[in-house]
């Protein structure tokens, strides 16, 4: 293999690995819909990151390429992959979550136009915490007793402290309204 | 290695400038400030490797091409993940009201009177409207065609995987 056969197929791994992910994602909940989104992801990741690992052990490098060269090209490789997928994991998440696409939605669904008024009655602060409350309580982050929720797992509760700490890296504030 | 140097090292340094340039005056379109951001710092840095700035010889598109993807892959990971950050999850900001209540816990009227339509509703359309996704004229809002391409994506990947249209 060729240095420009190498760095084809350092393009080519990742983005090969990356269409593993997505299409097993979408067959595994296709054909396994109680697997929910989550595993479904996992399931896709694993199949991507199987492909990588194996397009990168069998690739032929070129003889004259150094092993440090090797490692920094599948590493590469690998970083790509990986940022590809959490893009693609919060490309699908948006769909799910991200109020803006819903409101193009509705919006969309009314190509006359919509009052204030008539969006809240169609997408209200009610429903987005009624879903919000629905999916943390599914999730186990937060324990529903009676009329009142509790704490729960705490994954979300440190990702929801790590993105306070960013704002307040990116942006000087803790909160959007400060 | 040069492929993992320049795609890491012109993030590392775009992301510097990203911080550098909000800390003086954040934009009023973050996304599209940071999109160009990326774009210019890539652009620039392409233009050194293929001159071999690094000593390294004269780059051909074998270093190029991989970097560049490597570079955008980062690029596009930090952009999603500000996009979060920028505004206030729901999720995360009723995580962070029930943890700071602990064992008292918290009711939903508790989030709801906190967590109102001015709250959650009404920041986003104005980004939309900011963004010229949506227009609002006589107090009317419509879709702008600007958005509808991302829209149509989104929503047929959710017919793809069998789910319901309506997210949110």
């Amino acid at each position: 293999m060729s240095a420009v056969e190498a760095g084809c197929a350092a393009l080519v791994i990742p983005v090969a690995a990356f269409a593993t992910d997505a299409a097993t994602q979408v067959l595994a909940l296709r054909a396994a819909p109680r697997l929910g989104v989550y595993r479904s992801h996992l399931a896709g990741f694993g199949a991507g990151a199987a492909v990588l690992l194996a397009l990168l052990a069998l690739l032929p490098w070129p003889e004259q390429l150094a092993a440090r060269d090797r490692a920094g090209a599948a590493a590469a490789a690998a970083l790509t992959y990986a940022c590809l997928g959490y893009c693609y994991f919060h490309f699908v998440n948006l769909g799910a979550t991200a109020r803006r696409i819903r409101l193009m939605a509705e919006l969309a669904a009314a190509p006359e136009g919509l009052t204030r008024e008539g969006v809240l009655a169609r997408y209200g602060a009610r429903e987005i915490l009624g879903r919000r409350f629905d999916r943390l309580v599914a999730t186990g982050q937060l324990v529903r007793d009676g009329e009142r929720y509790r704490p729960g797992g705490r994954a979300l509760l440190l990702s929801a402290r790590l993105v306070v700490a960013l704002k307040i890296i990116t942006q000087g504030k803790r909160s959007e309204f400060d | 290695m040069r492929v993992l140097a320049w795609g890491l090292g012109l993030f590392c340094l775009a992301l510097l400038v990203h911080l550098a340039l909000w800390r003086i005056r954040a934009p009023r379109r973050h996304i599209r400030a940071l999109l160009r951001l990326f774009a210019g710092v890539l652009a620039a840095g392409l233009l050194l490797l293929r001159a071999g700035a690094d000593g390294g010889g004269d780059a051909g598109l074998c270093e190029l091409a991989p970097a560049a993807l490597l570079f955008t892959s980062l690029a596009l990971a930090y952009i999603v993940t500000y996009t979060a950050v920028q505004v206030d999850s729901p999720s995360l900001v009723m995580v962070l009201a029930v943890a700071r209540a602990g064992a008292r816990g918290v009711t939903r009227a508790e989030l709801e009177a906190a967590l109102s339509d001015d709250v959650l509703v009404t920041p986003r359309l104005d980004d939309l409207v900011r963004d010229e996704v949506a227009s609002c004229r006589d107090g009317v809002y419509r879709l702008t065609g600007r958005g509808l391409p991302y829209l149509r994506l989104v929503l047929f990947w959710r017919r793809l995987m069998g789910l319901p249209q309506k997210g949110g």
